[in-house]
């Protein structure tokens, strides 16, 4: 496999400050050249930390970072090469708009008319010419935040920092900038190191997305890759809107086939040996043991009549968005609470289903999207079919993803590698 | 490049780094330093002046510590000064109600109209703010003769309400709590005071007066401060030496006795006034002052313009 | 004012909060957004709300005009008050009985070569230290701070006394410097031709400390973002300083060439507790010149006209300068 030239990389990057907090461990990636990636992650997490180590805004306890071919981490942050946009924007109060673009460029003694040269097309880039004389404190904050992207990008450098430029603009605003600044970074080529807490952001924004917890890289990879093989609890959780569903389930291996224990009279869930693939295998030698179980809402439909791929359940609550139904359904199973599943709420704004939930002894409450036109009332007592092909499985105590073969096992801080490598097959 | 030549480059950039770090450090250093003997030894020199005893003084070094017992031996003398009236005790409490005073006056008054200019329309209202603003960038040197003459007509020459009462004009106190209301203070709070029925007195009371902790301690220290310190109206003012405050005492005393020029150790002309009494009554007034200093520096390290930089 | 003006606008009118709602629904947008509905006020709302500002901006107006406008007047009218005649009277006899006098010549002279000194040093020294002060660690800018800012607790009269410790060259811990001056006594030290300078350090001594102190804080309300923002566009220590930082604290250095220069152009207490010292006769600066007036001639005419010119003075380019603040605070962010 070609590995191209990382025109970034961290090599066991760590950070502790001085109260003995670890905000980095141990961080290893590899950024391709014109690559949009994002950190992402609850506060805390150590994405805002890496970000200015990388800037040189900070200082490296141990590991390297390495920018294009050379290791940076003594250099001060005029000489990276970088720009970057601050999520307060961090503009110069009481200079002009042209004069916040154009300082950089000044300090570094470039020739009058290729400044003007430049500030001119990166106004007409960001449509901020009619607001070139004006000051900061004059200016929206959707026009602000053009102006820092504008002092990032006439500088033309090798790598573009971005913490949370967005945070600070309304939901509209914000969808609108996601695409722009998307878009942007397609035309000028730059690769991009992007710092979010919005999981939404970073999926649709990067081509691949670092998910960080507690300073700790958790999984790398497209946003496909971890929407639908999460390499542990965490990010199973952290990652979709709304978050995936997960249950504590039993597991029996009978025959060739494995039955998902609910509780005890429930029937629960068989799925047939070749239903599962690989990934069966792994399943059948925790038998006898209990695991997480988790589905995303979308893959769950209303099934005419209790099969063996079907959950009975009683719906609790249902919204309807015309377009889809959003059903609450009750799941004879308790819920997975670890350390990983709550931070992973914690930042997810699901507070119905955990409303709903914290009434109810040994019972979880699920989230579901089915058609809109589907016949269901609060009160029904239903069978929901999963698809088995996309259920997932985690060990509870290490929060790991029960993988289809070993090789592929993941490890506790899985190397990462550029696009195109994809170390877990679904 | 290679892996020998980046690691040399980055240990160029290390040192170099390091040791440009190291000098810009050291200037620092020494430049504040400098400035730290200006400003300290002084004070340092009237701590320690005390402390030296007549003969020995001739030949020791300004700011060597004598003993202990010459502090006490000053004391007395201070205090036998003037047929034993113990005046610097009478001068400090002087100061002390003069302060007080001024505080309490400060808060009352300009509380009120920083909180009425905030929140209510009223004509003359910009123009009350701006001839404040005004009067707080002129000192009140300039003022004092015409004071005179007005509290004079007053019949308050020579009466402690002489001094009393000019100092309860501070717009200081008002242009601060101004800025508080306006920036920090939670106008919601008001609204929905009022839906609850609440009258305006009551309201002003019950929910604005509590929350002016955080702008009062700023307030009482500038005027306290302000009226402490101050030596120009008061001596205009005062006349009888029982009426004095500290600074107007000290230097009465001082102009009394021989002891800055030429200058005596002990006070020339027979008074037990000399250098030591001096510098101990100087530390004496200084002291209460000195310790507030000391005290307020975390509301104080915030600029009290912090509001008005910013919109 | 552009600046009250400009509070209203973000915060919502003040006159919003001050009526009390006059329906529900008023009462609903109040309690959720601080916000009146926007109708126009019942003149009978207005009337009390006008009433209610009055009432709690009484005393402090009482005050301003006892003691701060009315003083100002009469000192105005005195100025041009007609030595026994009525209260109506013009003349110009006080200014040019001052301008004739050679002591007033020189106290001029005094005042502006002392002003002239004084502040454009504060101004330097004040920004150099708070910038310097501001480049260090929190524990190290506290104690230095606070130590810089002592002596502002010395009252006036006693400053004087302390330095007169400090100058003469029998007694100060500055004895080496002083005799480098080629000084050997406090009378050397004090000769007429280096009061500005003694005077200087005297001031200097008293008033930086807090003005350091003062702008330290404005220094520390800038967001660290800006400082990390213009060491990526290439700012170095120096850059960052002149570039960045000054122009950010612009107002709280125009204030405080105000208030210095103010404070200068009227000092009083230094000049005459030293005369208590030196048994001069002569004042040396303009307000010693206009109690000389008053309390020894009793000229009261003469002595409101050089008040007068002092304040002024002061007056103008103070009204000038806040004027212009708020002006360029609309501009500036």
């Amino acid at each position: 496999m070609l590995r191209a030239m990382a025109e970034l990389e961290y090599k066991e990057l760590r950070k502790v400050f001085d109260d003995g907090t670890v905000a980095v461990d141990h961080l290893s990636l590899s950024v391709a050249d014109s690559e949009f990636i994002v950190l992402v992650g609850p506060s805390g997490c150590g994405k805002t930390t890496t970000l200015m180590m990388t800037a040189g805004l900070e200082t490296i306890t141990t590991g390297e970072v390495v920018i294009g071919d050379s290791i940076v981490n003594d250099v001060p942050p005029k000489d990276r090469d970088i720009a970057m946009v601050f999520q307060s924007y961090a503009l110069y109060p009481h200079m002009t708009v042209k004069d916040n673009i154009a300082f950089g460029l000044r300090r570094r003694r470039i020739p009058r008319e290729e400044i003007e040269r430049r500030v001119a097309e990166a106004a007409r880039t960001l449509d901020l010419e009619p607001y070139l004389k004006r000051k900061p404190g004059e200016l929206s904050g959707g026009q602000r935040q053009r102006v820092a992207m504008g002092r990032a990008i006439v500088r033309r450098p090798r790598l573009f920092l971005m913490d949370e430029p967005l945070s600070n603009l309304d939901a509209k605003l914000r969808v609108q900038m996601r695409a722009e600044i998307k878009q942007l970074q397609r035309q000028l080529g730059t690769t991009t190191l992007y710092v979010t807490h919005d999981q939404t952001e970073a999926m649709t924004m990067g081509d691949r997305v670092v998910v960080m917890r507690k300073g700790v890289l958790e999984q790398v990879g497209t946003p496909q890759e971890l929407y639908h093989s999460p390499s542990n609890l965490f990010v199973a959780g952290f990652i979709g809107s709304p978050s995936m569903n997960l249950i504590t389930v039993g597991v029996e291996a009978e025959a060739d086939d494995v039955v998902i224990q609910l509780d005890p009279g429930n029937p629960g869930l068989r799925i047939r040996g070749n239903q599962l693939g690989p990934r069966l295998r792994k399943l059948r030698q925790f038998h006898g043991t209990a695991v997480a179980m988790g589905f995303r809402p979308e893959n769950v439909t209303v099934a005419t009549e209790a099969a063996d791929d079907t959950l009975r359940v009683e719906i609790q609550h249902v919204e309807d968005l015309g377009s889809e139904r959003i059903i609450y359904f009750g799941v004879e199973a308790p819920p997975v609470v670890t350390e990983e599943t709550r931070q992973a709420a914690a930042d997810v704004d699901e507070i119905v289903a955990s409303d709903l939930t914290r009434g109810q002894v040994g019972r979880t409450v699920c989230v579901g999207r089915v058609a809109g036109d589907t016949m269901i009332s609060v009160g029904d007592r239903v069978e929901l079919r999963l698809n088995p092909g996309r259920i997932h499985f985690f060990e509870l105590e290490t929060g790991l993803t029960v993988a289809g073969d070993d090789a592929s096992a993941q490890l506790r801080r899985p190397a990462s590698h550029p696009a195109g490598f994809n170390p877990a097959s679904a | 490049m290679s892996a020998w030549a980046s690691s040399a480059l980055r240990l160029s950039h290390q040192r170099s780094g390091r040791a440009r770090r190291l000098w810009v450090r050291l200037f620092v250093y020494a430049v504040l330093a400098v400035f730290i003997i200006y400003f300290a030894v002084p004070l340092v020199f009237l701590l320690l002046a005390p402390s030296q005893g007549s003969s020995e003084a001739l030949n020791a070094h300004p700011l060597q510590f004598g003993s202990i017992h010459f502090y006490w031996r000053a004391w007395s003398n201070l205090m036998t000064y003037a047929n034993g009236q113990k005046l610097l005790l009478i001068w400090g409490l002087n100061s002390l109600i003069y302060s007080v005073a001024a505080v309490v006056l400060a808060i009352v008054i300009g509380v009120p109209a920083g909180y009425s200019i905030a929140f209510f329309r009223f004509p003359g209202r910009r123009l009350i703010l701006l001839v404040t603003l005004i009067a707080m960038v002129v000192p009140q040197n300039a003022l004092v003769l015409p004071l005179f003459i007005g509290l004079s007509y007053l019949h308050l020459i020579g009466s402690r309400w002489g001094v009393i009462l000019p100092s309860g004009f501070f717009p200081l106190a008002v242009v601060l709590s101004y800025i508080y209301f306006s920036t920090h203070f939670p106008r919601q709070l008001l609204g929905a005071a009022r839906i609850d029925g609440c009258g305006e007195l009551r309201l002003f009371v019950r929910v604005v007066v509590p929350l002016t902790k955080n702008v009062l301690p700023l307030i009482a220290f500038f005027s306290f401060w302000a009226s402490w310190v101050n030596y120009f109206l008061p001596s205009v003012i005062l006349n009888q030496v029982t009426t004095f405050s500290l600074p107007v005492g000290i230097i009465n005393m001082s102009a009394a006795t021989n002891a800055i020029i030429p200058s005596a150790l002990n006070g020339g002309l027979g008074s037990p006034i000399g250098r030591p009494e001096l510098a101990e009554a100087g530390l004496f007034s200084i002291l209460p002052i000195i310790i507030i200093f000391a005290f307020s520096q975390k509301f104080l390290t915030q600029s009290p313009l912090s509001g008005a930089e910013k919109t | 004012m552009a600046w009250i003006d400009k509070k209203d606008a973000a915060g919502g009118s003040a006159s919003d909060i001050a009526l009390p709602p006059a329906s529900m629904r008023d009462a609903a947008e109040l309690a959720v957004t601080g916000r009146r509905w926007k109708r126009p006020l019942p003149a009978r709302a207005r009337r009390r709300e006008r009433l209610i500002g009055y009432a709690y901006v009484l005393p402090f107006t009482v005050f301003l005009l006892c003691f701060g406008v009315a003083p100002s007047v009469y000192a105005l009218i005195l100025s041009f008050h007609k030595e026994g005649g009525s209260i109506f009277s013009f003349t110009l006899a006080a200014y040019r009985f001052a301008f004739a006098d050679p002591v007033f010549g020189s106290a001029v002279k005094h005042v502006l070569e002392f002003a002239g000194v004084v502040t454009p040093v504060a101004l330097v020294l004040v920004t150099a230290l708070a910038l310097l002060l501001h480049s260090r660690s929190g524990s190290t800018a506290k104690v230095v701070g606070l130590l810089y800012f002592l002596p502002g607790a010395v009252s006036g009269s006693v400053v004087v006394l302390i330095w007169l410790f400090m100058l003469d060259p029998s007694s100060s811990p500055f004895q080496s410097l002083l005799h480098l001056m080629g000084w050997n006594s406090i009378v050397d030290v004090l000769a007429n031709g280096n009061l500005i300078w003694v005077f200087s350090v005297m001031f200097l001594w008293a008033v930086m400390g807090g003005w350091i102190v003062i702008t330290n804080g404005a220094l520390k309300n800038i967001p660290r973002e800006i400082d990390g923002a213009a060491q990526i566009d290439g700012c170095g220590p120096f850059a960052l300083a002149f570039f960045i930082h000054l122009p950010m604290i612009r107002k709280t250095l125009i204030l405080m060439s105000i208030l210095v220069l103010a404070a200068a152009s009227q000092i009083y207490t230094e000049p005459t507790v030293l005369a208590t010292f030196t048994d001069d006769t002569v004042p040396w600066g303009l307000n010693q010149l206009s109690y000389r007036y008053a309390f020894q001639f009793g000229l009261f005419e003469a002595a409101a006209a050089v008040a007068m010119m002092l304040v002024v003075v002061t007056v103008v380019v103070a009204a000038v300068v806040v004027w212009r603040l708020d002006f360029v605070k609309d501009t500036q962010s």
